[in-house]
């Protein structure tokens, strides 16, 4: 035993104030008691927002993340245009979208030719060297490497053109936007949108092609590992199609049942958030279901959001070529809803061939080159709040004003404090089926990295890129809650 | 584009010492002369995906070490990764961005990477800790240099 509580450290030269943190705790027989899952604490966000001019909003808060920049951006302006009692106008409301949907495109592409196909297109038993973008691009042809950069400069482009810039956008102000857009801008993106159709339905051909058809890698999306479960909450239009700027926020339950429909200024009505002692992040849980514990099934609160979860919450997509994708997910994995987790991919590309069409049918709307993009606010409401759906899940930003509209307080609920609850449980099961009687298989890292990552969390850091990896290190204890092991991520 | 060099300063403007490669640029071009100057809050893939059409690219970055001195200046090559802090879960590392942009953009530029180590990057607040200030002057000059030389 004593040899068993040494503290085993794999390298962790490299280890450095990490985002991501795992502590596992194991029981007298070395099992699993329970897994905790921890990100960095970012302090003083309202403290530096306290006092602000709250139009100057839309520009500050997609600096929380460099992940998601544009998101924060699109459900800032709508929290701002309530904090002046003006609703952006019907042009901007579609330009702010067509926004939205090309960060999408952006976003999307690169989780799912980066991240996730190191898995499942190369596959998870392949050399680690091969295990990246560039063996995923090898393997489904070298001319794709070309494709990606031009999609996604394409979907860059968009963004800047509509938000003034591409990472930090800066267009929105309250009652709608600061410019218009050209009749030339207008043929410009209409022409990238043709291309980016293109790439979304060459995107799908490719997971049909190397993950649907490819048995292995099917049953690791539906095996049990990573399965839960849980409600799920997603934006609809008036159709119950999914919307990723507007609608109302619909709740199914793990049946399929709807459970909810709300709009997203009542969030406080239907959401509540549960205090854990160990990690700052808090456990967001419907509130009328109440907080049950870090579970799944009916009787608990926990919700998921992100792509699959918002295709869980809708009766199907809005446009044809996505919606006969998500058809025939449905119909592959035995209907609605899935629980499977890493379904979550697959999702992800219907929303890419989703976001691509909606970029098209946008941007080809007479309406959309119309000068008349703002309400000028004549009043100050003194409270706003703007949701919308970030790639990563449902995002909700909620201001209070003093009379002359400066900051006094905020609260900002990110999609990964959404799935808070869920990516714990999916950590948990990993370690569940890895670590057994004190072995610890170093394989360990890579399936809880598969859990997460099939959530695409956004841990509300800095935009650092040059760090070799992600500092992720886990921690294993003992009942005594001495450190038994450290795995790194580190070679 | 117009110059065949690129300065990005890398990190978020808002979050104290991580914001040190935005100081650098913002400071930089108002008076460094032939080189284009961007404010790159931005990760791997798409960092890479802009050094598109550049002969050189100088990168300056925040850095944080284990035991690193706050204000130590790191100056490295491409290939030659520090251990810095904080990446995102939804990007790719460094090295496979590089690897990435060399296969699929062509010729990648030759690039300079300055590291500040960093004190705080947990707080938000827009401005720097006396440390890395200090060091932050020393490395603007440097880079001012390196322009002017076209080395």
């Amino acid at each position: 035993m004593t040899e068993k509580k040494k503290q085993i450290t794999i390298n962790p030269v490299t280890r450095l104030e990490g985002h991501a943190k795992i502590d596992i705790f194991l029981n007298d027989e070395g099992n699993v008691e329970d897994a905790y899952f921890q990100v960095i604490e970012l302090r003083g966000f309202e403290k530096f927002c306290q006092g602000r001019p709250a139009e100057e909003m839309p520009r500050i808060a997609p600096h929380i993340c460099g992940v998601c920049p544009n998101p924060h951006h699109m459900a800032s302006g709508k929290a701002v245009d309530m904090v002046f009692g003006v609703e952006a106008t019907e042009t901007a409301k579609k330009l702010r979208e067509l926004s939205l949907c090309a960060h999408y495109v952006h976003s999307h592409i690169a989780h799912f030719y980066a991240l996730a196909g190191p898995d499942f297109i190369v596959g998870p038993a392949a050399p680690a060297k091969d295990r990246n973008i560039i063996g995923v691009i090898n393997k489904v042809g070298v001319k794709i490497g070309g494709d990606v950069i031009q999609a996604r400069a394409y979907a860059q482009k968009i963004q800047a053109i509509i938000s003034g810039r591409a990472t930090h956008p800066i267009n929105n102000l309250p009652g709608g936007l600061a410019k218009p857009i050209t009749a030339e801008e207008q043929k410009e993106i209409e022409r990238m949108s043709k291309t980016l159709v293109d790439f979304g339905k060459f995107t799908l051909q490719i997971f049909e092609d190397a993950v649907v058809k490819n048995k292995a890698y099917a049953d690791i999306i539906t095996g049990d590992i990573y399965r839960h479960r849980t409600y799920y909450m997603g934006t609809v239009d008036k159709n119950n199609k999914v919307n990723f700027y507007d609608g109302a926020i619909r709740v199914v339950d793990p049946e399929g049942k709807e459970y909810e429909k709300f709009r997203g200024e009542k969030y406080l009505d239907h959401i509540a958030e549960h205090v854990e002692p160990w990690t700052y992040l808090k456990f967001p849980y419907l509130k009328n279901k109440g907080w049950k514990g870090i579970v799944d099934g009916k009787e608990s609160g926990v919700y998921r959001v992100a792509p699959l979860a918002r295709l869980n919450a809708a009766d199907g997509m809005a446009t044809p070529l996505a919606d006969e994708a998500y058809q025939k997910m449905y119909e592959t994995l035995g209907g609605k809803p899935v629980h499977a987790t890493l379904a979550m991919h697959w999702a992800r590309v219907i929303e890419i061939m989703y976001a691509a069409e909606r970029i098209k049918e946008l941007v080809e709307d007479p309406q959309i080159t119309d000068t008349d993009v703002r309400n000028i606010p004549t009043d100050v409401v003194g409270v706003g709040i703007g949701q919308v759906e970030a790639p990563r899940g449902t995002l909700f930003h909620h201001y209070w004003t003093d009379d002359d509209g400066m900051i006094t307080k905020l609260n900002i609920l990110v999609a990964t404090g959404n799935n808070n609850a869920a990516i714990c449980m999916s950590v948990k099961r990993a370690a569940e089926k890895l670590i057994k009687n004190w072995k610890v298989d170093d394989g360990i890292l890579n399936m809880i990295e598969m859990a997460f990552r099939a959530y695409d969390p956004c841990f509300a850091c800095a935009t650092h890129t040059l760090p070799g990896h992600m500092p992720l290190e886990i921690r294993i204890f003992d009942s005594g809650k001495n450190l038994y092991k450290t795995i790194s991520r580190y070679e | 584009m117009n110059n065949k060099t690129l300065v990005l300063g890398v990190g978020n403007p808002i979050l104290g010492d991580d914001g040190v490669g935005i100081h650098a640029v913002r400071e930089l071009r108002k008076d460094a002369g032939c080189a284009d100057f961007e404010e790159a809050p931005v990760s791997s893939l798409e960092l890479v995906e802009m050094f598109l059409g550049y002969e050189k690219v100088i990168i300056v970055d925040a850095v944080k070490t284990r035991e690193g001195v706050p204000g130590k200046i790191y100056e490295l090559c491409g290939e030659d990764m520090p251990t810095l802090h904080g990446l995102s879960p939804h990007d790719v590392d460094f090295h496979t961005a590089l690897e990435y942009g060399k296969k699929f953009m062509g010729q990648m530029p030759k690039i300079t990477i300055y590291g500040i180590e960093a004190a705080n990057v947990t707080d938000f607040g827009e401005t720097l800790s006396p440390k890395v200030e200090e060091s932050l002057r020393l490395v603007i000059e440097k880079i001012k240099k390196e322009i002017k030389d076209g080395s």
